[in-house]
């Protein structure tokens, strides 16, 4: 009889050994008989761990069944042996997986040998999220391009277009960059129609593409975005000391105020703009270590000199026409303020190249010959005096129009600067042995200029 | 008087006039290639190649002559040579010519190459035709530079030229420790490696990988850059 008794009670002690948790992360909850796995948005899946324990004092060998459309379960090879007083590591776990295939209650009956949960839930469609703006309006939500240590903000809103009130249970941001939401706490109540709406901030701490999530409850969205590397602050063009003139070498240098925050490479190009309409260029104006108008530069982090074309400067010719030349910057890299310079060449008068040439030399004439520039391209008037061996001028000055031969020149020569060599003639009746020296004055607007007194050789 | 007063009644009247692009001389690139320079100091064009495959160029008030490795040509056509470059000695139509490489001296003269006999010691850097005479710039010993006839009488000496040497009418440019030395100017330039006489006027300079012009007129001494060519 009291063997009888001890048999009767052995599943009621059986019974009493299993204790059921439900797991989430670190945190065990006790499961009593039911367990709800709440609204699930349609087509997901909602997963759920339990954890079973063995807390009498001999080993329980365990069944699960699980009964019910919607639910299905994973779990170790059954029966599962838990020992008695069993750890953590002992027990046996189980994940109860949920998907509502339509907006309805659905429910099953989960069994533990004679421990019984009812699992509940119901389908619901999910939330619609769309972004208003700063980011792109399908997934992946791009923020765009984003200056390194710059935020970006996406607005987004989440509707429930379900007849019934939802819960989202969570909205999690993740991936390097990504912060939020912004402006919603979860969990949260959307009654049927409404919407609410919250933002993510993308601040990319690097110049990279970044990728990261935005999770809604179940659905999780992809998010993106590429950091750009800081801008380049406005190169400051220097050049060297020296009031701007035509046929000069110049030295130009190009600094960065601050450092560049970023590594940067691009070129420095020149143009140029006569201030006459004789010409519409000069091609003697260019950088000399390559004969052109633009030339390399480049840029280290931290560096406030730039190297151009490999060297700390680059020369360049003035040419010899009057204008503006405007050096530009340009660069693949984010720029900040004006990258133009100016360097502005005034009209002078006539620039002697070299002393002029009096010649007697050739018989019956007078050869005189000047080489130089006139950058303004208005040169119209030769005036010669001529002088005895005693030094003694012989007549008045005598003036030469020489307006169209320059300007025939010039239509000649097109943009090859306003560099001359003019030779005047005159012929001598006689000897000309009493001639010794002449001096030629060039008139033109910007103001004459004089060879001085020639010798006649 | 009577001639003065002639003269004076022609200027007014039939003044000839006539314009054209000034040349500085003609430059030897980095590519072998001579092409003209065009302008005025500090301010040049470089005008389109005219002949490449030379090692060696000069020009005089006159006429040019181009060295390619086995040649000297001039307008008047090619003659054979020994092999590598030339150094030219400008004497009215003709002109003295160097070979380094063979150690010899030859006269070229209207198109035609004679040989002349030579027996200059240590290493020419330059030549010049001077009053009828020749004269050399030798380095001797690896050090001092001598300025010498053909003869091997000395004429100069330059006690500081540690570079090449070009010999000028009146004159002679030199590099120096960090500088080029004419007459009494000095002009910083560092790592030159060879002269070039490009016109009466102008001798290039090449230095440091850069080509450069030094007007040699004197009082008007001055240096500047050539534009670059790509390479």
């Amino acid at each position: 009889m009291k063997a009888l008794l001890l048999i009767a009670l052995l599943p009621l002690a059986a019974k009493a050994q299993l204790t059921i948790y439900a797991v989430n992360g670190t945190t065990e909850t006790s499961v009593n008989s039911s367990y709800s796995f709440g609204q699930v948005p349609l087509n997901t899946t909602s997963d759920a761990h339990f954890r079973i324990y063995n807390i009498g004092s001999a080993p329980v060998s365990v069944n699960v069944t699980l009964g019910g459309a919607g639910f299905t379960f994973d779990s170790p090879l059954l029966p599962f042996v838990i020992l008695a007083y069993s750890a953590v590591s002992q027990t046996l776990n189980i994940t109860v997986h949920f998907a509502a295939a339509s907006t309805a209650g659905y429910s099953a009956s989960l069994q533990i040998n004679s421990l019984s949960v009812i699992l509940l839930g119901s389908g619901v469609s999910a939330p619609t999220l769309s972004s208003v703006s700063g980011c792109s309006t399908g997934t992946p939500f791009n923020f765009g391009s984003v200056r390194a240590g710059s935020s970006a903000t996406c607005t987004f809103v989440l509707q429930n277009l379900n007849p019934q009130t939802i819960t989202v249970s969570s909205i999690v941001i993740n991936g390097l960059g990504f912060t939020g939401p912004y402006g919603v706490t979860a969990p949260l109540t959307l009654q049927a129609g409404t919407s609410v709406s919250f933002s993510v901030n993308f601040t990319p701490p690097g110049a990279i593409l970044y990728t990261g999530t935005l999770v809604v409850g179940t659905q999780s969205y992809a998010l993106r975005g590429t950091g750009q590397p800081p801008p380049l602050p406005t190169p400051s063009l220097q050049f060297d000391l020296g009031a701007n003139a035509s046929a000069q070498q110049r030295v130009l240098t190009m600094t960065i105020p601050g450092g560049s925050p970023v590594a940067a490479t691009g070129y420095v190009n020149l143009a140029f703009k006569p201030s006459t309409a004789v010409v519409a260029d000069d091609s003697a104006i260019v950088f000399l270590a390559n004969g052109s108008r633009t030339i390399p530069f480049s840029v280290s982090v931290g560096a406030t000199h730039a190297l151009l074309n490999g060297l700390g400067s680059a020369a360049f010719q003035t040419g010899t026409t009057a204008g503006t030349v405007t050096f530009t910057v340009t660069t693949a890299a984010a720029m900040t303020g004006d990258p133009t310079t100016p360097f502005v060449i005034f009209g002078a008068p006539v620039m002697l190249d070299s002393p002029p040439n009096a010649s007697k030399a050739r018989l019956g004439w007078l050869d005189i010959t000047i080489v130089g520039a006139d950058n303004t391209y208005t040169t119209s008037l030769l005036s010669f005096s001529f002088f005895d061996t005693a030094g003694n001028a012989i007549s008045s000055a005598v003036n030469v129009d020489v307006a169209l031969m320059f300007k025939t020149y010039y239509a000649t020569v097109k943009a090859g600067g306003s560099s001359f060599r003019a030779l005047v003639s005159f012929p001598v009746t006689g000897s000309a042995a009493a001639i010794g020296s002449v001096t030629v004055t060039m008139t033109k607007a910007a103001g004459p200029a004089s060879t001085g007194r020639l010798t006649f050789q | 008087m009577k001639i003065i007063v002639a003269f004076a009644i022609c200027t007014g009247t039939w003044a000839q006039t006539g314009v054209d692009r000034p040349q500085l001389g003609k430059m030897l690139d980095a590519n072998g290639a001579v092409r003209t320079v065009y302008g005025i100091a500090a301010s040049v064009m470089l005008g389109d190649v005219e002949m490449s495959g030379v090692i060696s160029s000069a020009c005089s008030k006159a006429f040019c002559l181009a060295k390619t490795e086995t040649s000297i040509v001039s307008a008047m056509g090619s003659v054979d040579t020994p092999a590598g470059p030339a150094m030219f000695a400008f004497d009215g139509d003709s002109a003295f010519v160097w070979f380094p490489r063979s150690r010899q001296l030859a006269k070229w003269h209207d198109g035609v190459l004679d040989v002349l006999d030579s027996s200059i010691e240590g290493e020419v850097l330059s030549i010049r035709a001077s009053a009828g005479s020749l004269e050399f710039a030798v380095r001797r010993f690896k050090k001092d530079v001598w300025i010498v006839k053909l003869d091997g009488g000395g004429v100069g000496f330059l006690p500081h030229s540690t570079g090449p040497v070009m010999l000028i009418p009146g004159g002679v440019v030199y590099a120096a420790k960090g500088e080029i030395a004419i007459r009494d100017v000095r002009l910083p330039l560092e790592e030159v490696t060879a002269f070039h006489q490009m016109s009466v006027n102008y001798l290039q300079v090449r230095a440091g990988g850069l080509d450069y012009s030094l007007r040699i007129d004197s009082g008007r001494e001055t240096l500047f850059q050539l534009p670059g060519v790509s390479q």
